[in-house]
């Protein structure tokens, strides 16, 4: 007999080999199924390219020191552009050392007086470059033919200057020459226009030799040299420094004291970084949060192949279990399954990722409109955290299966590869996921106590809460076993399709879990979605200022005391004839003021915004700047407001008081009343820092209040205002056309006035507000979301239970059965799933919403019952019907197979 | 010297009325060298003594050793490591793993006890040059017949240091002559010192034992020693 000698056993008890038996045999059983372990691989790998892609769109929005360099410097050492301040205040958050840091990386001290023109402020031994800016006025074709004369933004700079190369690409065509010119891509696309195209303009017709594109490029920009007829009045903007001497922080500070924001190459390279902007700010936070749901989903989907699949392999593994094989090799087996699907599935997804988001990048960034784009800025944090999760949610998804697996009796498992359910106990794993999701609810509401979180306190922020969304989503999940065990208990008194499925629901716990907890996780994206969205409208009604009435047209018959009045007469016929009304004209009186926000009512240390203060959120923090002021009597009120004043307000009225509808211009019954002299209202008018050498004088003010935060007003009595040396002036002319107006009639309505000469007009906002379809968009793409998921799940149950199908044919079951069975396990995993998903989704969004989500969520909390009535009942409905069409209604009889 | 003893083996499957004694008070000693057939009606407890001998049914009372080595108490996985190093089992439906070949498929109780792969193949090779189907080594499952597969499963059964194994109705999805096979090589192993335990229904395959234990309801009511010839056997009398 052959007799092995002792020296063959391994060396040590733990001798490490690789690949071990269990990785050789998990690798090919992933080999033995290649279709389910490559559609988990792709699963998996989808959300994985997803959170790539996303993290660096999102990073890719951010500059990085160099490329904000090249963007907004050029070749230059420097920048110096006039201040631009509110009041004498900026609005711009300050940094530890007193400075105020805009956006932008400008840097403001304290401005010692107005604003001053930059190249007052140019310290010694540097060459200049000055850039001009200007408006200019270009006729825009419309759709229906007429031109609209519409003021751009004119700048005056040598754009082929090697001074500034860097900081515009040339996207198309060639650098002018003669009297041609560039445009920005945003004006090429309003404009319809394009490179050879002319635009016309009152000082000629000139050709666009190119289009410029950069991140800091927004707005509709003409660009001309400074030779060019265009550039004739431009007034200084920017002067640029070039020189070897680094510009300093002290030279910054200097061009403060001139009244001049600076800022400097090397102050930029060397500013503290944030990592929470480096890995894409807010939209990290956005990319993560839905990546991480994404993940969850993908989980459960993956848990309910795997469990099928180690189903399936119940007779193997018993095998394995009665030739020797340890509980822990078993359950390595189970466990390397899913860490090689797993891997393949994240490897694959990553490079998917990495050339989406490369794709991303530079299709958005041909765009220059809804998101700049710096440069493809891919961030190995955030690569980390898409493979992490990708494996994570392959090792989370084999949880329960390798844990079954070590349960496994060897010899039943070999005599009877079906095995009987267990029977279903306290979930006290989903308990502590739950309980685990408490502690990250705790953790977050430490970290957020402080209102402006450091960017490593704002990243850990992200990460609590994507640990309450997977906490809250997952531990849900784990508890529902008790929840499919009672509706079996339902099942006696139910028809016998239904009967047939809530008990196979039960005896199949372990794919069935995982199922309903993909959907869940897809109807509490959904959820979440809808109500965040919801919200945001309500929050967007509530703090929107509209200057009309939705029934009114404002037209300006003088913009301001010392312009020249128009005739309005045209204009108004204009309106009638095009919206076929025979309005109410109203004329209003105006007066030469402005309500000063009292300090009390500002918003403190620029915490704007912050939902829980009043005084931070928008227009309130922006100041009262855009209010008018009307001088009249209760008619002209009650034509304003659009309803009857109130007692109060007529007393308060007649009494002197000023009315207005700016909360935060009252406080304590008062109001700060700037008086601007005739020749002021100009300068004024183009710059607010003109203001500050007003002195407000205080005066009784009531707060009115506004259906439907319609009309920024303040009113007054002439007899007030005369009090107040008010410079008054016929305003407006009010034009009630006794209906509301549509999107097109709206545009309409601008061309025609904009052909009289009539360029400010106030038009009734859309009714057809094209946001509210939105929710319902959401819903729709959730709809498919998780009928995706719930027909994948059920064709991998369908495809489990051949041998019960097989077993009722032979008995002599109708053919549609099986069409009945299907329809029904279908709506029942989609109805538990979304019951349960849509209340999670709105309690995640209520639990998340302390945590100042600013960023991705504007403060209203509204549950939008109708979308949720749809996706608890329609969806199983349509789910179920659809079901019952694809599925075959008989199956050829199949040999018992094992 | 024995390697199975089982003594007073007593398994009793549910409580009350629905109580079952699949094994009744069940006493037997296997040696070295000895083929031992275990025949009766069906629910006798043939397959109950054999899962119990393998360390594959707990919850029996009385007293099992297996090559020296008793099984009361053993948890699940020191019942794993008896299989794997004395015990080797053989299946009516061969039970092989078909991701595996041929040669893996009998290494593997040695690869699951962390054997020198080296050495674990080597002795995969020696098992199937006894069993005649070295040839087969590098073949998949799908391409080898039933009594082949079986003969695999009997190498599987006997590489190392095996010194039991236990068969349940290896012949069962076999032809007579394939069937007739298998018994051979089992004789042959027997022969060579392995101690067999055969559980079967046909008395032909029984005749191949060197006794012949008779269970019904649990109990043992017949042992005999058999003697038969191999050669008259193998004439399909």
């Amino acid at each position: 007999m052959f007799k092995m000698p002792d020296a063959a056993r391994a060396s040590s008890p733990r001798a490490r080999r690789f690949p071990s038996v269990a990785q050789r045999l998990a690798w090919r059983d992933v080999l033995a199924h290649r279709g389910r372990s490559l559609l988990v691989a792709v699963l998996i790998g989808l959300p994985v390219a997803g959170v790539v892609a996303g993290v660096t769109l999102a990073a890719s929005g951010y500059p990085t020191p160099q490329q904000r360099v090249a963007r907004q410097l050029g070749q230059a050492q420097a920048s110096l552009t006039p201040g631009n301040v509110y009041g004498d205040r900026s609005l711009c958050p300050q940094t530890a050392n007193g400075l105020s840091l805009c956006s932008d990386e400008r840097r403001l001290v304290k401005l010692a007086g107005p604003p001053a023109a930059p190249s007052s402020a140019v310290p010694p031994g540097y060459r200049t470059l000055t850039i001009s800016v200007g408006r200019a006025k270009v006729q825009r074709s419309l759709s229906d033919g007429q031109k609209l004369p519409t003021e751009v933004l004119l700048k005056v700079v040598d754009a082929a200057s090697p001074d500034v190369a860097g900081r515009w690409d040339l996207a198309a065509g060639s650098y002018p020459t003669g009297a041609s010119v560039l445009v920005s891509r945003t004006f090429s696309r309003d404009f319809a226009k394009g490179v050879g195209d002319t635009i016309e303009t009152p000082k000629g017709v000139f050709t666009i030799a190119g289009v410029l594109s950069s991140p800091t490029l927004w707005d509709a920009t003409v660009f001309a040299s400074p030779n060019h007829p265009l550039a004739v009045g431009a007034a200084e903007d920017e002067v640029l420094l070039f020189g070897e001497r680094p510009f300093t922080m002290m030279d910054v500070a200097a061009a403060n004291q001139a009244g001049v924001f600076a800022y400097g190459r090397q102050l930029l390279l060397t500013s503290p970084r944030s990592l929470y902007d480096d890995l894409g700010g807010q939209w990290f936070t956005a990319t993560v949060l839905i990546g991480s749901l994404a993940m969850v989903l993908i989980t459960f989907v993956a848990g309910s192949a795997f469990a099928i699949g180690v189903r399936s392999s119940r007779r193997q593994l018993g095998l394995l279990g009665a030739v020797g094989a340890p509980t822990r090799t078993l359950r390595r087996i189970t466990l390397w399954n899913a860490i090689w699907i797993a891997g393949l599935g994240t490897l694959a997804g990553l490079a998917v990722g990495l050339v989406g988001g490369a794709s991303a990048v530079a299709a958005v960034a041909t765009t220059d409109r809804s998101y700049p784009i710096w440069g493809l800025n891919i961030t190995p944090g955030g690569v980390a955290i898409a493979a992490c999760l990708g494996i994570a949610s392959g090792l989370l998804a084999a949880i329960a299966p390798t844990h079954w697996v070590g349960k496994v009796d060897a010899l039943e498992a070999v005599r009877s590869p079906e095995g009987q359910a267990p029977p279903a106990r306290i979930p006290f794993g989903g308990l502590i996921v739950l309980a685990l999701g408490g502690v990250a609810y705790a953790a977050a509401t430490v970290l957020a106590q402080e209102r402006r979180p450091g960017s490593v306190r704002r990243a850990l922020i992200t990460a609590c809460e994507a640990g309450i969304v997977v906490a809250l989503v997952l531990g849900t999940v784990l508890c529902l076993a008790p929840a499919i065990s009672g509706l079996a208990r339902l099942a006696p008194r139910r028809p016998l399709a239904m009967r047939v499925v809530l008990r196979d629901l039960d005896r199949h716990r372990g794919r069935v879990v995982p199922a309903v907890g993909a959907v869940l996780t897809a109807a509490t994206l959904a959820s979440a979605l809808m109500t965040l969205t919801q919200g945001a409208l309500a929050a967007q009604r509530a703090e929107r200022v509209w200057l009309v009435h939705p029934m009114h047209v404002l037209l300006s018959a003088q913009d301001g005391p010392t312009a020249q009045p128009r005739d309005l007469t045209a204009a108004a016929n204009a309106v009638d004839a095009l919206l076929g009304v025979t309005a109410t004209s109203t004329k209003l009186v105006q007066g030469s003021v402005v309500l000063e926000v009292p300090e009390s009512n500002r918003c403190p240390d620029q915490e704007f915004p912050n939902r829980e203060d009043w005084r931070c959120v928008w227009p309130v923090a922006m100041g009262g700047a855009d209010y008018q002021t009307v001088v009249g009597g209760p008619s002209e009120l009650q034509v304003l407001l659009g309803r009857v004043p109130t007692t109060a307000e007529t007393d308060a009225l007649a009494s002197g008081v000023v009315l207005t509808t700016q909360r935060a211009a009252v406080a304590d019954g008062q109001v700060l009343v700037l008086v601007i002299p005739a020749d002021r209202s100009e300068a004024i008018a183009e710059n607010e820092g003109e203001q500050t050498a007003i002195k407000p004088i205080p005066h009784a003010g009531l707060l009115m209040s506004v259906p439907d935060g319609v009309a920024g007003w303040s009113f007054m009595s002439p007899e007030t205002a005369k009090k107040l040396g008010i410079v008054t002036y016929p305003g407006s002319l009010v034009l009630d056309v006794g209906r509301r107006v549509t999107a097109d009639e709206n545009d309409r309505l601008q061309a025609r006035l904009a052909s009289l000469g009539v360029q400010n007009v106030a038009l009734p906002r859309d009714p057809n507000r094209p946001e509210e379809p939105i929710v319902w968009a959401v819903l729709g793409v959730a709809t498919l979301l998780v009928l995706m998921v719930a027909g994948l799940t059920t064709a991998l149950a369908v495809a489990d239970g051949v041998r019960d199908e097989s077993t009722l044919a032979a008995i002599g079951a109708p053919p549609k059965l099986r069409k009945a069975t299907t329809a029904a396990h279908l709506a029942v995993v989609v109805f538990l799933g979304c019951v349960v998903g849509s209340a999670v989704g709105v309690a995640l969004v209520k639990v998340l919403n302390q945590f100042g989500f600013e960023h991705l969520y504007t403060g209203a909390f509204a549950i939008p019952w109708t979308h949720l009535a749809v996706l608890i009942v329609g969806v199983p409905a349509v789910g179920a019907a659809v079901a019952w069409v694809v599925t075959p209604a008989s199956k050829a009889l199949a040999r018992r197979r094992d | 010297m024995s390697v199975l003893q089982l003594d007073a083996v007593t398994r009793i499957y549910g409580a009350g009325a629905s109580e079952v004694r699949a094994l009744d008070d069940v006493t037997l000693t296997v040696d070295e060298g000895d083929f031992v057939a275990i025949m009766g009606p069906s629910g006798s407890g043939k397959s109950t003594l054999l899962a119990i001998a393998g360390g594959l049914d707990q919850g029996w009372t009385g007293s099992v050793t297996v090559a020296g080595h008793p099984l009361q108490g053993l948890k699940r996985d020191a019942l794993a490591r008896l299989r794997r190093r004395h015990v080797g089992y053989v299946f009516q439906d061969y039970n092989l793993v078909p991701t595996l070949n041929v040669i893996e498929n009998v290494a593997l109780p040695l690869e699951l006890d962390r054997t020198d792969p080296s050495w674990a193949r080597q002795s995969a090779r020696a098992a199937l040059k006894r069993l005649g189907i070295a040839d087969l080594a590098g073949r998949r499952l799908d391409q080898i017949s039933g009594g082949q597969r079986q003969r695999v499963a009997i190498a599987r059964a006997i590489v190392g240091d095996r010194k039991l194994v236990l068969a349940d109705e290896p012949t069962g999805a076999l032809d007579s002559a394939t069937g007739d096979d298998v018994m051979q090589r089992l004789r042959l192993l027997a022969d060579d010192g392995v101690a067999v335990v055969l559980v079967t229904h046909e008395a032909r395959h029984a005749g191949w034992a060197d006794r012949i234990v008779f269970l019904r309801d649990g109990r043992v009511v017949d042992s005999t020693r058999v003697a038969n010839d191999p050669a008259v056997l193998l004439a399909g009398a």
